[in-house]
């Protein structure tokens, strides 16, 4: 029953895209364990595709807004608006009242913008005014951003990078893969064809399910020690926080779950902290100096291979 | 090497006895195999897994019951990170394993 969750929703996606099983699992994990993504990559690797087929196939309401230079928090999170009849202000919901929010090229809007969603995105509620509405649960955040050294990119602040559990990277595709790719969309491609894979009352039923997964004390010990390690290195300013640990453990609990296990073994630690510590990190400008700088993802993948597993 | 060697030898004379003494034989034999696991494949780096070392373990014999090394290594798991009971069937493939990792079989 968990297993035909993960394998429904990956045969649905797979029906509009290619090779992208693994980042489906990814975003599936990161949806029980009740995270937001980031999706990063270069103009044209489908990142809106894979967000927008992965919402069709949990059956969630979906929305997507185009974030852009002149908008405003409003245009996100909504307002008090005058209603003439009641004569009283009103709050009127933005496009975050959603089960799935798709904040496409959430880098090209301004700082303002994109702090505004941090209520949101941490404590499931919006505040406008004084006035608290929830958001519809179950809600995650899908958002896709172009890499930093593009024109017209915000960088996202720390805060915000803080608060989405994982951060996937889609690249291309190995050379057979984009023939196979240009010749299933050179018509154009039915996303109509990615059904419902999952009905809300399993979907309920699952969410519940991947919350009593066990997480063992040697598990949570290791999470600590890899976190440990990235703050120690000296080529990091800023490392891993303790909310990265705990999403972390979550994430990696939603990924046993998915793959039908009531129980965290190491591999599920050890594959997801790429994903969840690597946009986390701040390296330090000193280490460009001296030559020792490394990309943050390079660091992590250094960080696993040293940190023993228990075993 | 001398190393080595020391470590495949001890890590076969356990399995032997604890292939005849069920009790609590299987989380000592995992133990004793990611030695030998490290010993035999030295560019394994100090983060591997079981898993990733057993994935290795297979390219090398690929003839062994891998079915029931990875099954064994289910219940292991279960017992080990999910507070199950642990099995206590002695697993003669995880014996086998380790003789063919250049320990002697039981």
């Amino acid at each position: 029953m968990k297993q035909t969750i993960r394998e429904a929703v990956v045969r649905e996606v797979a029906k509009v895209l290619v090779s992208r099983e693994k980042e489906t699992e990814l975003l599936l994990a990161t949806f029980f364990a009740e995270g937001h993504a980031l999706l990063e990559g270069v103009p044209g690797v489908s990142k809106t595709m894979l967000a927008k087929s992965f919402a069709r196939a949990l059956g969630l309401e979906f929305r997507r807004v185009q974030f852009t230079p002149d908008m405003l928090p409003l245009d996100i999170v909504g307002g008090l608006v005058f209603n003439m009849k009641s004569k009283e202000l009103e709050f009127r919901k933005g496009p975050v009242f959603t089960n799935v929010l798709l904040a496409d090229e959430i880098n090209r809007a301004p700082p303002k913008v994109q702090s505004a969603l941090l209520e949101s995105m941490q404590e499931g509620q919006v505040t406008v005014e004084g006035q608290t509405e929830r958001l519809p649960v179950p809600h995650m955040m899908l958002a896709t951003q172009n890499p930093a050294e593009f024109r017209g990119v915000y960088p996202l602040p720390e805060g915000q990078l803080d608060r989405f559990m994982v951060k996937i990277t889609l690249g291309y595709l190995p050379h057979q893969t984009e023939l196979d790719i240009v010749r299933r969309n050179i018509s154009e491609v039915d996303t109509d064809s990615v059904k419902v894979a999952v009905t809300r009352s399993e979907l309920q039923a699952a969410m519940v399910g991947a919350r009593s997964v066990t997480v063992s004390d040697e598990l949570i010990d290791y999470v600590a020690r890899l976190a440990e390690a990235t703050r120690s290195d000296p080529r990091v300013a800023l490392g891993a926080s303790p909310r990265a640990m705990i999403q972390l453990a979550r994430c990696a609990r939603a990924n046993a779950y998915i793959w039908g296990r009531s129980y965290v073994i190491p591999d599920d630690v050890k594959e997801l902290v790429p994903y969840v510590f690597s946009h986390r990190l701040r390296m330090s400008q000193a280490s460009l100096l001296t030559g020792e700088h490394i990309d943050s993802a390079k660091l992590v993948e250094e960080i696993v291979g040293k940190v023993a597993p228990p075993r | 090497m001398i190393l080595n060697v020391l470590a495949y030898v001890a890590a076969a004379s356990g399995v032997a006895v604890l292939v005849r003494s069920p009790s609590g034989f299987r989380e000592r034999t995992f133990r004793e195999l990611a030695e030998v696991l490290r010993g035999r494949f030295p560019e394994l780096p100090e983060g591997f897994t079981l898993r990733e070392g057993l994935a290795r373990a297979r390219e090398a014999a690929p003839m062994l019951d891998w079915g029931e090394i990875y099954r064994a290594l289910d219940g292991y798991e279960a017992y080990r990170y999910g507070g199950l009971p642990e099995p206590d069937s002695p697993q003669p493939a995880l014996a086998g394993l380790v003789a063919a990792l250049g320990g002697s079989r039981s």
